[in-house]
């Protein structure tokens, strides 16, 4: 293989890599993978590595040329000084010298840059499985939480007075007037806002005995199950990327007998209630309603 | 509770991709530097800028992250070609390992994260510590003679000692900017393909592993101090978010969460794999045993502290 096959890889390894996070990025599917706050960087990201593919052919394209001139020169004969005046001295003047690097471990290289990132996007089903969720632990409490704010995955917490719009109007009014609702009027929470009530009085006080509509994934509850009819409905919680993402849940109380789908999506509408259990204080909702849903577009919380 | 591990490759190549796109930015953001550096930035231009008291030198590269802040992956390219423009090897190291830490990003997310915990004496201890460890590193490095530190690659890369720079014309702009390109992207490669290696490593510990082995642990300050490093070393997290993990961990002592907090964003998985384009691999291994030891019997004596 020749140094400009070679070269021609290197292009297309950054346009591969700049490909696929533009695709992420565009498609939405970034979405399940990265904070909101990271997102705009990994878009950027894909249009830079775009240009960077065409902008190194072009850097590589006019130099001096010869038999191994991936960098536009060889380093053979220019050991005594630069390989280009200015430009930083040999071997490491284009971040490589020839001998050391093999065209084989460069393949090798572009192997290993490529293949499981592509077989990656095939596979992956942008959430986690079952496994995985069992692995990282899932809180049920404030204290697993560590020092997250409430949900900022689409309708979050409003301050006491301030409208949907942010622009605080009636002093007087307090946070339940404002919180997002259903149709039906039912207040539409998320798991980690309703888990913020368990450590929270304020919050606790809006949502407590009030009718909650909430959606999640279904997961057999092993604990604080006394009755045996409530399952876990869970969230994944992401704090940067989803390799960071911890499973947060409330309890659902089902009726007895129910199927429990595990993983399956499912919106919830139910009255809320924090009971001690344990020591801790958890969330708990009477289920009126459990109706399968599609998986949401934002899957995470973050 | 025993050992246990499920793979599964979905989840596995769920969280691999959320790495490296996570990643990546950072990555190609440093290598942009990295080729920007090589070729602007005139040779020895370092050890111009930098005090002549070697100390000094190496207490101020140990604060530099607090102005010019990087992440763990970024800075790595970075310091490959600051030592080809002089940067002395100890200050170079200093700067590697305390700009994870030392930084205004990770003093925001640290204290965020710790809100309830301690918050001010969780930051102050993080990157006291941080900051402490990371010179020590670059002091204990000062005699040692370079070529049994760094790898072939970057020792060619070195100002030649007693050579006087190049009087060649200075080539054209446009010259410059190829040449910078040409760094950017041979050094985007590499260090992509280093933090592949490590993302592959560390996805498939951060979702086979069933992490309540480590909470019995707990109770004992040596095996939770210990067991907090080795899980900051298999989940190789980015030192911005790290800290909203390892609050999570409510049965663990602050100190051990300390531990978690400096040894992570010094030496992980992937940062395992990244260090071997700048450093031999038996300086990383080394390396990495000695930042094990010290911040351990470090957060250990801390651990009587009421946080």
């Amino acid at each position: 293989m020749n140094e400009k096959t070679l070269r021609a890889l290197s292009s297309i390894t950054l346009l591969v890599w700049g490909g696929v996070l533009l695709f992420f990025s565009l498609s939405g599917r970034i979405h399940s993978f990265l904070h909101p706050n990271f997102r705009p960087g990994a878009m950027i990201a894909g249009f830079a590595l775009v240009i960077l593919a065409g902008a190194y052919l072009w850097a590589t394209s006019k130099s001096r040329r010869h038999a191994t001139d991936c960098c536009g020169h060889d380093h053979k004969d220019d050991s005594s000084g630069p390989c280009s005046p200015g430009l930083g001295k040999s071997p490491g003047c284009c971040g490589h010298d020839h001998a050391g690097q093999a065209a084989g471990s460069r393949v090798f290289s572009f192997l290993i840059l490529l293949l499981p990132m592509i077989a990656a996007v095939v596979a992956s089903p942008d959430a986690f499985g079952l496994s995985t969720m069992r692995n990282r632990g899932i809180i049920t409490d404030l204290a697993g939480l560590g020092g997250a704010g409430p949900s900022r995955s689409g309708d979050y917490l409003p301050m006491p007075g301030q409208g949907a719009d942010g622009v605080f109007g009636d002093p007087q009014a307090s946070v339940s007037d404002y919180l997002p609702r259903n149709a039906k009027g039912h207040i539409r929470a998320e798991v980690v806002d309703l888990i913020f009530g368990t450590d929270d009085e304020v919050i606790r006080k809006d949502f407590e005995g009030n009718v909650i509509e909430v959606t999640g994934q279904m997961f057999t509850a092993t604990e604080n199950n006394p009755g045996g009819t409530r399952f876990k409905l869970v969230r994944m919680f992401m704090m940067c990327c989803a390799a960071d993402a911890r499973p947060v849940a409330i309890f659902v109380e089902n009726q007895p007998g129910a199927e429990v789908r595990e993983m399956g999506w499912v919106k919830v509408t139910g009255k809320a209630s924090f009971p001690v259990a344990s020591g801790q204080r958890i969330v708990v909702i009477e289920a009126t309603t459990i109706e399968p849903v599609e998986k949401p577009e934002d899957s995470m919380l973050y | 509770m025993p050992f246990s591990f499920q793979f599964s490759p979905q989840d596995f190549a769920f969280s691999f991709l959320s790495i490296l796109f996570e990643g990546i930015p950072f990555v190609l953001l440093g290598t942009m530097l990295s080729g920007a550096i090589d070729a602007f930035l005139p040779s020895r231009v370092m050890t111009r800028l930098l005090p002549k008291n070697g100390t000094a030198a190496i207490l101020l590269c140990g604060g530099l992250g607090l102005i010019f802040p990087m992440c763990e992956c970024g800075i790595v390219p970075v310091i490959r070609r600051l030592l080809g423009k002089g940067l002395p090897l100890s200050c170079a190291l200093a700067y590697m390992l305390s700009t994870p830490i030392v930084n205004p990003v990770v003093i925001l997310s640290t204290y965020a994260a710790f809100r309830g915990q301690s918050p001010e004496l969780m930051v102050f201890l993080r990157l006291a510590i941080g900051f402490a460890v990371a010179v020590a590193a670059g002091f204990a490095t000062r005699t040692i003679p370079a070529r049994r530190i760094l790898n072939g690659r970057v020792m060619d890369l070195l100002p030649e000692e007693g050579k006087e720079e190049d009087a060649a014309p200075a080539p054209a702009f446009k010259d410059r900017i190829r040449a910078g390109l040409r760094v950017a992207t041979t050094d985007f490669l590499d260090v992509t393909m280093y933090l592949v290696i490590g993302a592959i490593l560390a996805s498939l510990f951060n979702t086979g592993i069933d992490q309540s082995v480590i909470l019995p642990l707990a109770m004992n300050p040596w095996m939770a101090t210990i067991s907090m490093m080795g899980l900051a070393g298999v989940l190789s997290l980015c030192s911005s978010s790290d800290a909203f993990i390892a609050a999570t961990f409510v049965t663990f002592s602050g100190a051990s969460k300390l531990a978690f907090l400096v040894f992570g964003p010094m030496m992980d998985l992937k940062l395992l794999f990244l260090y071997g384009i700048v450093f031999r691999k038996r300086f990383v291994l080394a390396l990495g045993a000695g930042l094990f030891v010290v911040i351990g019997l470090i957060c250990v004596k801390l651990d009587a502290l009421p946080f």
